[in-house]
């Protein structure tokens, strides 16, 4: 009896490792965050980063505002860390080599292509997998199979496979109840990305933010669009002649 | 030497009852000429109605009213006393086919699979979730473990019997009529008062020979070790098909889930004493009159789990509707390639990480079609349209080009979209406000395929930034190709 109080004593000690645990803890790091690779996004969400294991509701109506640069550095991040990406029912075909010139290995991202019920179970397969550690859904190819219990579906596979699990929807809706615990909406201001963020767990320091996805440098050049109509002529000349025009 | 009896009764009737769960309503095997069937096994609710072995059909019917009668079919007994040997193959190499079961001979092994009680009761359960009873006896000698599972059978208290000294001894208690001997020279034993083996084994030598012949008295000593009593290996084959017959009509692929279990599981012992796995197996649904219809289930890696093979076969069969109701059931397993076990590893490596991903991919390839999931791969091309090729989701390596410097869009749509234009300037859902470029796209002029593009990046009052482009010449239209998401 003295000697199993005694046992006790020394497996409370923190500096004791149990092996069983070691192994556990190996196969799903339960870090509860991962860094969005935004500084000021990670300082603004509660925990500093998007939460591990949780379903994120992504709400846009337009493609093309950076939402998707918005996860690029996540991804990278995921694929960095040795695990796979899915990409389910993307809108359009991902373009191999911006994605690749963006630093995501290409052999770590898995395309699905399919819709309704099929698709979010794929969702749900790979989630509950434990295999990628990032799953982005459109979730209009869903159709009206993602209702509140699909959505908690997928909650609870991503919280098995300890995965990130991105859901794109609509920004119709934003009024309708959903078991995430972070929900966003994005827009574009001005050539930057807006976020409200409509849900979350914890304190939040603002409710929305303003990110930079896009080079600073792009901004409307009104020199380009003088240019265009010498540009195309038919004959090639090197642009510095064409300037001087 | 020791010998396990896997000893199974009435088993036309345990084929019968094999593919579905145990039906109530009463059952007979008939066998004999077709003008007067005879009943050769009959199930508990026949039983309880009066049927019994060795009467007419049709007395049988007349006593139990509504009553399935199946034909008995030894080649499909064979069968299956052939599958059951390449499923026990896992347990010993050395096992021989009997007439009413199988002999594993055992001692070689024991000590692989944790000894003889953990065997046994291995052996119990795997067969149970086969859908077989069976009765188990144990002894030094073939022989002598018939003897005790068929006494253990008829419900005698047996015990095994590991040592050969101690088989006179087990063996005297038990009735004479086990030693399956004609029913005329038991007839002479009985009347002389001689009921139980160990009476038998204590009569005179040469009188026992003179009256009952060399032959009672060889089996005799063959039972007891005295003499050798060889049998011959069953050889496993190639490949493995096995086959179950319903009886009655399933019209849904849920249903087929049940027996397709039992199958798979039989394979499963046939690929461990082969140590082999399976890449592609075969389902053959048998439809009325003889029709077929067949479902492939293909793996990425070689794989033999039951589990893992139903897993994938739910997925497929769910994606399935079945044109015609099934009356029987088959899986066909033409090649088996070697198969690697993995073992359990403490610390999770790459290998186990590995194999992980093939499974998953598999999952999703069986319920979505192979089409439907894939990687990929960047091709050295400035055309876009050219610079990307789909490659299989399995695929784990895949080399890097060249990194380009200018921007490229995340979204390419795949065939660029015309767009309208007012003044030669671009409009999509509003004009266009050009922010970088022109990035200029030669290319393709050695394959008919040619581009001279070029790209801009553009924004329009919605906020969207998109990749466009024109050719250029003079009044060319203006196309989007790419979205900046």
């Amino acid at each position: 009896m003295a000697d199993a109080q005694a046992l006790q004593e020394v497996l409370r000690n923190p500096a004791v490792w149990r092996a069983r645990e070691l192994a556990q803890e190996q196969e799903q790091r339960t870090d509860r965050t991962l860094g969005t690779g935004f500084s000021s996004l990670d300082l603004a969400l509660p925990d500093g980063g998007w939460p591990v294991g949780a379903l994120i509701e992504l709400l846009a109506d337009t493609s093309g505002v950076g939402e998707l640069s918005l996860l690029l550095p996540t991804l990278r991040q995921v694929c960095a860390q040795g695990r796979a990406a899915a990409l389910l029912a993307p809108p359009w075909l991902p373009y191999a080599r911006a994605w690749e010139s963006l630093g995501l290995p290409l052999d770590k991202l898995l395309m699905v292509e399919s819709s309704s019920s099929d698709l979010l179970w794929s969702a749900e397969q790979i989630l509950r997998s434990g295999e990628c550690g990032a799953v982005v859904l459109w979730g209009q190819a869903a159709g009206r199979a993602l209702d509140h219990r699909a959505l908690q579906r997928l909650h609870l596979a991503a919280s098995t496979g300890n995965a990130l699990c991105f859901v794109y929807r609509a920004t119709a809706v934003e009024a309708s109840p959903s078991p995430a615990p972070l929900r966003v909406k994005l827009r574009a201001q001005e050539g930057r990305l807006h976020l409200d963020f409509l849900k979350f767990r914890g304190a939040l320091r603002n409710k929305s933010l303003l990110l930079d996805t896009y080079p600073a440098h792009w901004q409307p050049q009104p020199r380009l669009a003088s240019q265009l109509e010498t540009l195309s002529t038919p004959t090639y000349r090197p642009l510095r002649r064409s300037r001087s025009v | 030497m020791l010998w396990i009896a896997l000893f199974l009764p009435e088993l036309p009737l345990q084929l019968a009852e094999r593919s579905a769960p145990q039906a109530a309503t009463p059952l007979v095997i008939a066998a004999g000429p077709s003008q007067r069937p005879l009943v050769c096994c009959a199930n508990a609710a026949a039983r309880e109605r009066g049927v019994a072995t060795g009467m007419a059909v049709g007395a049988a019917r007349a006593l139990a009213g509504e009553l399935n009668v199946l034909q008995r079919d030894p080649t499909a007994e064979t069968q299956a006393l052939h599958n059951l040997a390449c499923w026990a193959g896992q347990f010993t190499p050395n096992v021989a086919l009997e007439a009413e079961g199988l002999s594993l001979e055992v001692g070689a092994t024991l000590r692989l699979h944790g000894g003889l009680l953990s065997l046994l009761s291995r052996l119990r359960k795997e067969l149970s979730q086969l859908g077989y009873q069976v009765a188990v006896g144990v002894a030094p000698t073939p022989l002598a473990a018939w003897l005790l599972a068929r006494a253990r059978r008829e419900g005698l208290p047996v015990r095994m019997c590991q040592l050969l000294d101690q088989l006179p001894e087990r063996l005297a208690p038990l009735p004479l009529h086990l030693l399956n001997w004609p029913d005329e020279v038991l007839q002479t034993f009985y009347t002389l008062g001689i009921h139980r083996i160990g009476q038998c084994l204590s009569l005179p030598r040469d009188g026992f020979l003179r009256r009952f012949g060399s032959e009672r008295q060889r089996e005799l000593d063959r039972a007891l070790g005295v003499l050798p009593d060889p049998r011959e290996w069953f050889t496993a084959p190639e490949s493995f098909r096995s086959h179950l017959e319903f009886g009655f009509e399933l019209t849904n692929t849920d249903m087929l889930l049940f027996p397709l279990k039992r199958l798979l599981r039989e394979l499963e012992g046939f690929l461990r004493s082969r140590g082999a796995g399976v890449q592609n197996l075969q389902l053959q649904l048998d439809h009325m009159s003889r029709q077929k219809s067949f479902l492939s289930i293909g793996t990425a890696m070689p794989e033999r789990s039951a589990e893992r093979l139903l897993a994938l076969a739910r997925e497929r069969l769910g994606r399935t509707t079945l044109s015609a109701p099934v009356l029987g059931l088959g899986i066909n397993a033409e090649r088996v390639v070697s198969y690697d076990e993995n073992n359990q590893s403490f610390l999770p490596d790459a290998r186990s990480r590995a194999i992980g991903w093939t499974q998953l991919i598999d999952k999703l390839v069986a319920r979505l079609g192979s089409d439907k999931l894939y990687k990929l791969r960047a091709v050295d091309d400035h055309r876009p349209e050219q610079a990307w090729q789909r490659c299989a989701a399995t695929v784990d390596h895949i080399p890097p080009t060249p990194t380009l410097n200018a921007p490229l869009p995340l979204w390419l749509l795949p065939t660029p979209r015309a767009l309208s234009s007012r003044a030669g300037a671009p409009l999509c859902r509003g004009p266009l406000a050009l922010l970088a470029g022109p990035q200029r796209i030669e290319a393709g002029w050695w394959d008919g395929q040619g581009a001279c593009r070029d790209y801009y990046v553009a924004r329009n009052p919605h906020g969207e930034t998109l990749w466009i482009y024109r050719e250029h010449r003079r009044e060319a239209p203006w196309y989007l190709h790419g979205i900046f998401a």
